[in-house]
């Protein structure tokens, strides 16, 4: 499905054409849901957040006034709005710390493979990464999956753009730890050669 | 080998970019138009500058009197330079000031084009707001 800018769905839906926000919804939805997804680890929950998003997102559009996309303007209902959901529920979150004290679960020690296929390498990082902290989930889910910039992402969480980046930085390190040993096929000189 | 933060940060870039996004329910934009189905309109109002038009009477009101403070001026001057000159104030009044300062009334044209510019306000705000809510 093509889609136009968003400016373009704004102005036809404050100009009475509610049905035009049905476009910036689909252009959206899966990032919204992702970044949702990666904070509160609960499909139905995200979900909902999602949607509130949405409609919160729609509710104040009069006040939108263009200065930053509206992609971020709405990850930063998201991004709050989970963070709220995540204070309220209390849910355990599990640090790397913990982590490295942990024994390994079966997946992990009974898969001392030779070669992972692409599905287990993906079902891998996603438990290394279910594994940080709320804000970093996000974090590499707004910077690696939406490619936003180190400035959307302050603006979409209210860190400093010092943060984000020593944020980034650690998160990288984190998982290169979790991950390393597990990719006996994808060797460093592959990523060597390409620079 | 010691693996430098850029190696580290393409293999890592590289692993969460083949995750790729994740999927919402079928009907999640659905359900998002039907809350938004719910809501009240939203669309921005139109500004409009038909009140400017109440200022045409008021601003010709103004000036009309701005005139007749200047005329009024000069009258002064008359009055006062034949008082001086030894005529009595009585009939220096009388030869000096015209009949329209004698009494003051104020112009029922203006009063009505005012009325009328409110009238017509009103009626565009009952309207705009009828066609809003229907």
């Amino acid at each position: 499905m093509e889609f136009r800018d968003d400016t373009y769905y704004i102005n036809q839906v404050l100009q009475g054409n509610v049905n035009a926000f049905s476009y910036l919804v689909e252009k959206h939805k899966r990032m919204a849901y992702t970044l949702a997804l990666k904070l509160v680890r609960v499909p139905e929950d995200a979900e909902e957040i999602a949607q509130d998003g949405f409609v919160k997102a729609y509710q104040s559009l009069k006040e939108f006034r263009g200065h930053s996309k509206f992609s971020t303007w709405l990850y930063t209902i998201i991004y709050h709005t989970s963070i709220s959901r995540l204070r309220r529920k209390q849910l355990e979150i599990i640090s790397i710390d913990d982590y490295q004290n942990r024994t390994f679960d079966v997946y992990e020690s009974d898969h001392f493979l030779t070669q992972f296929t692409i599905e287990e390498q993906n079902t891998l990082v996603r438990s290394a990464i279910d594994r940080l902290p709320d804000d970093e989930r996000a974090l590499i889910t707004l910077y690696y999956l939406n490619e936003c910039s180190v400035k959307e992402i302050t603006s979409i969480t209210g860190d400093s753009e010092t943060n984000v980046k020593t944020k980034l930085f650690r998160i990288r390190k984190k998982l290169w730890e979790m991950l390393k040993y597990r990719f006996k096929d994808q060797t460093i000189e592959q990523y060597e050669d390409k620079r | 080998m010691k693996t430098n933060d850029k190696t580290i940060e393409a293999l890592i870039a590289g692993k969460i970019k083949n995750l790729g996004l994740d999927e919402p329910s079928a009907e999640f934009t659905l359900k998002v138009m039907q809350v938004i189905a719910e809501q009240p309109a939203i669309s921005v109002k139109q500004r409009n500058f038909w009140w400017l038009l109440a200022l045409i009477p008021i601003l010709v009101g103004i000036g009309w009197y701005i005139l007749l403070i200047l005329k009024l001026t000069g009258y002064i001057t008359r009055l006062w330079e034949s008082i001086v000159s030894g005529i009595q104030p009585y009939v220096a009044a009388i030869i000096s000031l015209p009949d329209q300062f004698k009494s003051i009334k104020i112009s029922p044209l203006l009063f009505i084009g005012f009325v009328a510019i409110i009238m017509l306000l009103t009626i565009e705000e009952l309207y705009s707001r009828a066609k809003h809510t229907s």
